[in-house]
Parts: C-alpha cells; sequence; structure tokens
C-alpha cells in the first residue's frame, strides 16, 4: 500500500516527520495568522513600532470601530443580497439543466451541452465589455439584479456539467420504472430525481456560495458605491481609506472572509465532495 | 437559436468594435471605421508586449511551483494517518480566503518596515527586501502569493486522485521490490496523469486571467515590471476608455492564450510519446 503509513517508517524519519508536519503547517498559516493578531492589535501598538510582537491589549474595538467607521454593515448586506440568489438561482436552473441533458435524447443535446461547458473556458476579457454594455442598456448597471443575472448566467454552466455527471451515474431504472408506471415526467423530477439529488445540490451550493462571495473582478466592471457593492469591492475602497490604519485592514479582511469560511466548516464534506467531483468526472 | 444569438452576437459586436474607435458626443456613442489605426496601436503598444511576457513567466512558474508542491502534499498527506482530516483542513483555507482578504494578508507580510517576512530577514542581520516594489522581485512576490492561494485547489484534486489509486497495482509493485522513488516516479505519477491534466488545465486558464491578486498588490507596478494582460486591458478600457482598441487588444489576448495552449499541447503530447 502506497504511501506506506508513516507508522511503519524507521524512528528518525517518523521523529523528523512529526517535528515537520506542524511547522509546515504554521508556516502555511502564517499570513492568516499575521492578520488575525493584527486585527486585535491596538492602534497604539501599531502607533509605537510594535507591528510583530505580542498585541499590549486585546483590541476586540477594532472590530467595532469597522463597522461604526465604514458601511461595513451595508457591504455585508449586499454581498448576501447577491450571493444566496445567485446560488439559488445557478443551482435550481442546473437542476433543470441537467435532469434534460442527462436523461432525455434529443437532437442538439450534446451541442447545448457544449455550449454550456465551452462557457467556462471563455476568456473574461471578451466578456467584460459586452456584459458593461448590456447591463447600461438594461438599466442594471450598478443594481444587486445586475450582478445576480450575470453570475447566474455564468456558474451555471459549471453547475450544469456538475449535475448533468451527476444524473448520469443515478440508477436509470428508477425513472423508467415511474414511467412504466405513468408518472409525469414533472413528478418524476420532483419526487424521485430531487431527492437523490440532495448531496450534489449541497455541494454544489456551497462551491457556488464561495466562488460568488469572493468575486471582486465583476463587482468592480458592474457596481460602483457602497448602496450596491458586496463586501469584497468594499473592502477595496475601504483599504484606500485606511492607508496606515492596519488593525482596521485587518479586522475587515477577517470580516469579508468569514461568511465563506464558515459555510466551509458547516459543510465540509461536501465542499470537497463537490470540488472533486466536479473537477475529475468533467 | 436564441444562445447562438447570445453567444454570436457579443462576439460579432467585439469584432466591430475592433475596427473602429469610440468616441462620445452628447452623450451618444460614435463609431469611426478605423482598422489601420488600431493594428498600429497594437504594434506599438509596449506595455500589451510587456504584459504578455509576464502573464507566460506568471503562468508557467506558478502552475509549475503549484503542481509539483501540490502532488507532494498529497502524497505525503495522504501517507499521514492521525490528523488526515485536520491536515486537509488546514491546507484548504487560501482557497477560501476572497481575493480583496489574500491582497491585504500579503501587503501585510510583504510591507517593508514591519512586514513579517522583512522581520525574519532583518533578525538574520540582512537588509530588508523591498517584496513588491523591486523590479527584480515583484513578480516573484505575487507568485508567492498565488501559489499560497492556489496549491490547495490542486492538492485537493491530486488527494483525491492519491486516495483513489489501485491498491493492488502499488501493492504488487511494491513485493517486486519497488523502492519508494521507483513508486512514485514510474507507477504513481503515470496513474494520476488524468487528475495531473485536469489540475493543469484548470490553472492554465485561470492564471491567463489572473487579475485579483496583482490588481490589488501592486496594480501592475513598480513602472511595467507586473503587468499582466488582463490588467492592461482594464486599464485601456475603464481608465483610458479606448473601447476600440480595447476590443482588439481582448481579441489579440483571446489569440494569444488559444496559441499558448496549443503550442503547450503540442509540447505535452511529444514528451508523452516519447
Amino acid at each position: 500500500m502506497f504511501p506506506r503509513p508513516i507508522e511503519k517508517a524507521d524512528p528518525a524519519s517518523r521523529a523528523a516527520y512529526q517535528i515537520a508536519l506542524p511547522l509546515a503547517l504554521i508556516i502555511w498559516l502564517l499570513p492568516l495568522i499575521g492578520i488575525a493578531v493584527t486585527s486585535f492589535r491596538p492602534a497604539s501598538d501599531l502607533a509605537s513600532g510594535n507591528y510583530f510582537g505580542v498585541p499590549s491589549q486585546f483590541a476586540i474595538w477594532n472590530y467595532v470601530d469597522v463597522f461604526q467607521q465604514s458601511p461595513m454593515g451595508r457591504y455585508i448586506w449586499n454581498s448576501f443580497r447577491i450571493t444566496v440568489p445567485a446560488v439559488i438561482g445557478a443551482v435550481a436552473l442546473s437542476c433543470l439543466t441537467g435532469f434534460a441533458l442527462s436523461t432525455y435524447r434529443f437532437r442538439g443535446n450534446l451541442v447545448i451541452f457544449f455550449i454550456f461547458v465551452a462557457g467556462n473556458f471563455v476568456p473574461f476579457q471578451i466578456l467584460m465589455v459586452p456584459v458593461r454594455d448590456l447591463t447600461l442598456k438594461l438599466g442594471l448597471y450598478d443594481t444587486a439584479t445586475g450582478l445576480v443575472l450575470f453570475h447566474v448566467a455564468f456558474q451555471t454552466g459549471f453547475c450544469t456539467l456538475f449535475m448533468r455527471n451527476f444524473i448520469r451515474a443515478l440508477p436509470y431504472e428508477l425513472l423508467e420504472s415511474a414511467r412504466v408506471e405513468g408518472v409525469s415526467e414533472f413528478r418524476i423530477f420532483w419526487y424521485i430525481v430531487l431527492p437523490l439529488m440532495r448531496p450534489a445540490i449541497a455541494a454544489l451550493a456551497v462551491l457556488i456560495f464561495t466562488f460568488v462571495w469572493n468575486d471582486y473582478f465583476w463587482a468592480l466592471v458592474l457596481t460602483q458605491g457602497a448602496s450596491t457593492q458586496p463586501v469584497t469591492a468594499g473592502l477595496y475602497t475601504l483599504n484606500g481609506q485606511w492607508v496606515s490604519s492596519w488593525q482596521l485592514v485587518s479586522a475587515g479582511a477577517i470580516v469579508a472572509a468569514m461568511p465563506p469560511v464558515i459555510m466551509f466548516f458547516l459543510m465540509q464534506r461536501h465542499f470537497i465532495a463537490g470540488l472533486t467531483l466536479g473537477a475529475t468526472k468533467g | 437559436m436564441l444562445l447562438i444569438l447570445l453567444t454570436v452576437y457579443p462576439i460579432l459586436n467585439l469584432i466591430g468594435m475592433s475596427v473602429s474607435t469610440i468616441g462620445f458626443q452628447a452623450a451618444r456613442e460614435v463609431w469611426s471605421f478605423t482598422p489601420a489605426r488600431n493594428f498600429q496601436d497594437l504594434i506599438d503598444d509596449d506595455i500589451f508586449r510587456t504584459a504578455l511576457w509576464n502573464t507566460l513567466v506568471f503562468a508557467v512558474v506558478a502552475v509549475t511551483i503549484e503542481i509539483v508542491l501540490g502532488l507532494t502534499l498529497a502524497i505525503l498527506v495522504a501517507s499521514v494517518s492521525r490528523f488526515k482530516g485536520l491536515v486537509r483542513t488546514v491546507l484548504i483555507v487560501p482557497i477560501l480566503m476572497p481575493p480583496v482578504a489574500i491582497g491585504s494578508m500579503w501587503k501585510l507580510m510583504y510591507s517593508l518596515d514591519f512586514g513579517v517576512l522583512n522581520q525574519i530577514v532583518t533578525s538574520f542581520g540582512l537588509q530588508p527586501v523591498n517584496w513588491l516594489g523591486s523590479t527584480l522581485l515583484a513578480l516573484f512576490s505575487i507568485i508567492i502569493v498565488d501559489v499560497w492561494h492556489w496549491t490547495p485547489f490542486v492538492f485537493l484534486i491530486l488527494f483525491a486522485a492519491v486516495e483513489g489509486l489501485p491498491k493492488e497495482v502499488i501493492e504488487a509493485a511494491r513485493i517486486d521490490g519497488a523502492r519508494n522513488r521507483e513508486l512514485v516516479f514510474k507507477i504513481i505519477i503515470p496513474l494520476m496523469k488524468p487528475a495531473l491534466a485536469v489540475a493543469v488545465l484548470f490553472r492554465i486558464i485561470l492564471a491567463f486571467k489572473v487579475f485579483d491578486e496583482v490588481f490589488l498588490l501592486t496594480s501592475g507596478g513598480p513602472g511595467t515590471s507586473t503587468e499582466v494582460v488582463s490588467l492592461h486591458l482594464y486599464k485601456v478600457f475603464f481608465e483610458q476608455n479606448q473601447m476600440g482598441y480595447g476590443a482588439l487588444l481582448s481579441l489579440a489576448i483571446i489569440a494569444a492564450t488559444i496559441a499558448f495552449l496549443w503550442v503547450g499541447q503540442r509540447a505535452a503530447s511529444a514528451v508523452g510519446a516519447r
């Protein structure tokens, strides 16, 4: 069996392993640890040059300051307002498209499928201008609706690929026997396929939540101002204002990163399943 | 039909723009047909050439490091038996971070006066290093950030592949007396080719689109030393408002990306055929 379990290695390399592993993990997390510590550092520490040592006080009020001195609450709300509908939209649509493309044989099935897949590989450079033009013409520029629509459109390609492959792996006889019983197609989808798709839906939802929440580019291109900007774009504006207030910049970054991280820990297993399934089965 | 309309129209529109100069008069777009001028602009655009080169260096170096590191980690972590879940979780955390947060994080790390990295460097009695402000180092510093951000993704894909390797084959090789190194290079890596191909493809495509990290850390500077194509395009469109030329530029970038992928694939299959 390879890799050979570490217990069976000789003592010297086992000891080396036991030291190297935690050390490597700490180095790996160093940027995160750094920003977390800085976010609890009082401003006076930074002013007196204590950038690196133990904070003199545990400055939890930095977080209060972030919310009071900036529209951070608003930004977070905008992010949810954009991310949640986009996730629901993309996942719901791709359940339907995935079902149709995996269970029905019709002319153009493969062509449509390839259009969905190819969409993933279109460089965003080609989309930037037409998309912005379109939002301006439709009056959706600088609205949450505009961002939601485009996120749904961009993510549905990947989601469809994922869902189609998942539904394909389901036992087809199940559908057949339901059809023989005379169950309508929509009821088959709703009562048989959908319950079986639950793990895939969960995995995809976590994945898309992270993608959309972390998106910065489209937020930059399609919105301006605190009334619609999500937290990623908002944080960038704030970083410009808080040039030397590292404790606020750090606390803001932590706040912005919280939702996807919490989402990940709540649904860790689904997330990993989703990422590997989507990537290796394509 | 609708699909064709939705995909073909923007492309035709873009091609139309690429041979025009678009100005604004009385809040209306005015298009004039100037293909020669746009192409001349493209030929004269030194920044574009620099950006193309930087993107190429960035993509090749970053993806190579990520694949090697990701594969090593995947094999190593698969052989840990205790705390495997914990180790995996810790390694994955960077993909969850919003790029904006990653930007602040690494700016803090790289800071000339008080960054952690320079604290370490000066504690050895060396001069502080200007990580993001020196033309030699800036691109390299951004590659490090990208490696930190994206190795977890490669790791996850390859880790799933390592865990799914057929045990009998490996057992048989071991009984036949294969050493660890032979196992890795002659058996494990060849068996993992499909997963490696997926990881490389995804990462190359994303690396060519790199925007966030560069925009947030250096905005292409100092000078043009970290200018990448997507950033240059963004500037042409949104800061200089050159819509027509920008459209031509985006077509040139797509052509370059396709050419690179094609050459890369030819090279890969040539190596594979040997």
